[in-house]
Parts: C-alpha cells; structure tokens; sequence
C-alpha cells in the first residue's frame, strides 16, 4: 500500500471544542505553536549541523557566506516551504 | 526483521517540543492556576460555609480564568501536534513498516489469531480514541502512530515499562502451583506493552492478550517475535470471550476500563469473573477515580472526557464505581490502592483487585 492512499484525516468524529471563546482564536494560538515547534526543530538541527561539522574541523559561519545554492536545493526548499505554510495556514481555511 | 521505529531528527525534535508543550502546560495548570483556584474557592467556601465539591460546584469557579482557558487550549493543541508530527514522521515509510507488520509469522513465537470478520462495536467505532486520527483500529499505520503517541504521552520516558511491572508485581501468587499450568490473560493488551511484564515473572507460564484493535494485535505480534515471547493474541471482544470459564490464575485489564461504555463495562468484569479459576485474581489498573483528586484536580481529570478522546472516562471514573461493580459482580477479598508511580496523577496507576472465592 502506498503511503499516499492513507486516509488519515485529521480529528473529525467529534467538533473541535473552542476554548478562548472564539474559534478563530484558538486557531491563531495554534499556528503559533505550530510556528513555535518548527522553530524549535530548526534550532536543534542547527546546533546538530554544527556541532557534527565541528568534529569534522568546519567553520560553519566562514562556510555558510561562500555557499552557492543549486538549482535543486532552491526547488526542495520551496517545497518545504509550502507544506510548512499549508501546516500553518490549514485551520484558518477550514470552514 | 526488528520494526525500526527511530525518527528522524527533526521529528525527534519536533516531538521534544510536544513533550516539552504537554510537561509545562500540566505544571502550569496544577501551579498558578491551581493557586488562583484556591483563592476563589477560599472565597466561595467564606460566602456558602462550605468548600466547593462537586464539578458543577468548581466549574464557575476554573472555566472563566484565562490562564485556564489558554492552559487548555495547549493541552489540546499539543495532542493534535503529537498526532501529526508522528503521522509526518512515519508516513514516507510507511510501506516499508506496514509491510514488516504484516509479514507472515517468521518464528515459532506465540501466536496471532485476527477474525477477519469482526466487528467492532458501535461505541469504540464512534470516536477517536486520544483523538488520534482515524484511531487505532481503522488501518494497519493506527498501530504505528499509536505505538508511538504512547511515548509521547508518557513524555518519553521508561514510565510505562516501570509502571506495568509495578502493576503485575501486586497480583497474589496464581493458583496453580506448577508454574507451567499459570495461565494469564491481559484484557485490551494493545500492543503487549502491558502484557510483556509477566514473562519476568512468571516465565513458563501460558500468557493470552486480547484486544479489538486488529492493528494493534498485530503489532503486539511482531514484537512477541522480536522479544522472543510466546505470547497468545487474538483479536476478541473483552464483553465475551470464546475462552473457557475457569480458564485462567490472573487476568489484567490495564488503562481499559476508561474506554469502556456503562453496559460494557459490567459486561466485562463479568466476563472476567467467569473465566478466573476459583481463586484466581482480576486486577483494574487505570488512572485514579474521581473521588481520590481534590475538587480541582477533579474537574482537569474530567477535561479528558470531552477534550482529550476520552468519551466513557468520566462514566467509568465518577458516575461508576468500579470496586462496586467487581463486588456486584461475585468477588470477593476485593481492595483497591494508588501505587502512585506517574506523572499523569499522583496516585496513578490506581488498582482495584478482586478475587474469585476457592470453591
């Protein structure tokens, strides 16, 4: 079975409760979680990158201002650039 | 073949952030706003002359707090966040891990009995249990996200594993003296985390696990061959079994009952009252009922019911008494206590056992 053929929805048997009496509320607190963990997760993988490059003897900062990106690195990155927008924006547009 | 679990970095990361979320939202919930609580409640108790008991009583008092409303909001987010980041972190393997879950027994570990024309009940099919998307039973992935939203539930640690042996360390010796003849049977055994424990204790004994959740069998399975355990699963419902009565020494239902409707709940205990051997013991392992929490802690227990995919936790837990029903049910020498080993509730997890009178 291919990973794409998943049906995994999101919670739907039940209503999402509202807690801060506005629906649309609860939403904005949501996507800055949201924005909160990716932010934390870019904070972990930077500090991996440069402590693994470190025990490899790389400067990361003297290296970072030489690096030119490839036409492919450019295109990956905008794909993950619209599933994290699609993550952040997703529950605004329901409904 | 080991079904490989690992993440990635980033979904290890991403998860750190949901245990992190889930860890500082219940201290801050039994902190400051537990505190402003009681400052209220102080206030309610000097105007009626008396302090405020019931979850109607304490609602007025909690729900209109901000920092309550925006505690709760957390709460909720970081288990819709636990749910996607770990269907985000599997999904791209998923062939490769549904396939390892389905692969035909590949040792003479145990053995796996599914009913490919089960049905499951009205009242497990009506939610999503924890809010996991799609629940655990409605595709073979459920088992791999659950297997690990359970983790992150339990923030990550070795808590479960501690607690389970706790748990099966209080059962009275079985009955049967031969240790070959014990036979024990875990009731809702999900994916054997519960079940795994009483191989160290009673190593040559015939252990069973049943559980609705195909899914979660299966999982239980594959690990029984990887953990080299011959471990019985089949896929049963726990109001009626097609064991024989009198079947077994020991019988755990371990976090079940709180995700078991009213009529289902009795039907269970009964169901386990025929199948002890006289002698034998039933153990309800769960979360603490109601009336051992303060007033508050009361009222942030019974938020899981409608907030959290826990639907029957407030009838098993307040409207229900479970000692009561194993006595209305024929045991005897029944007793209840908190082993008081987690972090989801001091007195957590709570047991109430009862045994089957000697004939």
């Amino acid at each position: 079975m291919a990973s794409d053929e998943l049906k995994l929805e999101r919670p739907h048997k039940l209503p999402r409760p509202v807690y801060l009496d506005d629906a649309r509320l609860d939403k904005i607190m949501g996507a800055v979680l949201e924005m909160a963990a990716q932010l934390y997760v870019l904070h972990d993988r930077q500090r991996a990158l440069e402590a693994v490059l470190k025990q490899h003897g790389i400067e990361v900062e003297a290296e970072i201002s030489r690096f030119e990106p490839s036409p492919e690195w450019l295109a990956a990155r905008k794909q993950e650039r619209d599933a994290f927008i699609e993550r952040l924006l997703h529950d605004f547009f329901e409904e | 073949m080991a079904l490989d679990f690992s993440l990635s970095r980033e979904s290890e990361a991403y998860l750190e952030f949901v245990v992190g979320l889930k860890t500082y939202t219940q201290k801050a919930a039994n902190g400051p706003i537990q505190a402003r609580y009681n400052q209220v409640a102080q206030k309610w108790a000097t105007d009626t002359g008396r302090t405020p008991e019931t979850l109607e009583e304490v609602a007025p008092l909690v729900a209109p707090d901000d920092g309550y409303k925006f505690n709760r909001l957390v709460s909720r987010k970081s288990q819709e966040m636990m749910w996607n980041g770990i269907i985000a972190a599997y999904v791209r393997r998923a062939p490769e891990l549904l396939a390892e879950l389905n692969q035909p027994e590949p040792s003479p570990w145990g053995s796996l009995t599914l009913d490919p024309d089960f049905r499951y009940p009205e009242y497990y099919e009506q939610f999503e249990y924890h809010i996991q998307p799609g629940s655990y039973q409605s595709h073979d992935f459920g088992a791999v996200i659950y297997n690990m939203g359970q983790q992150v539930y339990n923030l990550r640690t070795n808590n479960k594993a501690e607690n389970m042996r706790a748990v099966v360390r209080a059962f009275p010796p079985p009955v049967s003296s031969d240790p070959t003849q014990i036979r024990i049977l875990d009731m809702g055994c999900g994916f054997g985390t519960t079940t795994w424990p009483f191989f160290e204790l009673y190593p040559q004994a015939q252990i069973y696990g049943i559980d609705l959740a195909a899914p979660l069998l299966k999982l239980a399975y594959k690990r029984a061959q990887m953990l080299e355990l011959p471990a019985h699963f089949s896929q049963q419902s726990v109001e009626k079994t097609n064991f024989p009565s009198g079947s077994f020494d020991l019988i755990l239902a371990h976090a079940l009952f709180h995700e078991l409707p009213k009529a289902s709940l009795r039907q269970v205990i009964a169901e386990a009252y025929r199948l002890l051997k006289p002698g034998g013991t039933l153990i309800d392992s769960d979360v603490p009922p109601y009336k051992e929490l303060t007033p508050f802690g009361r009222y942030l227990s019974d938020w899981q019911t409608r907030h959290n995919g826990e639907p029957y936790w407030r009838s098993t837990l307040h409207e229900l008494s479970v000692i009561e029903l194993f006595r209305e049910a024929g045991f005897t020498e029944v007793s209840e206590r908190g082993l008081g080993m987690g972090h989801l509730a001091p007195k957590f997890p709570w047991l109430v056992i009862g045994c089957k009178e000697q004939e």
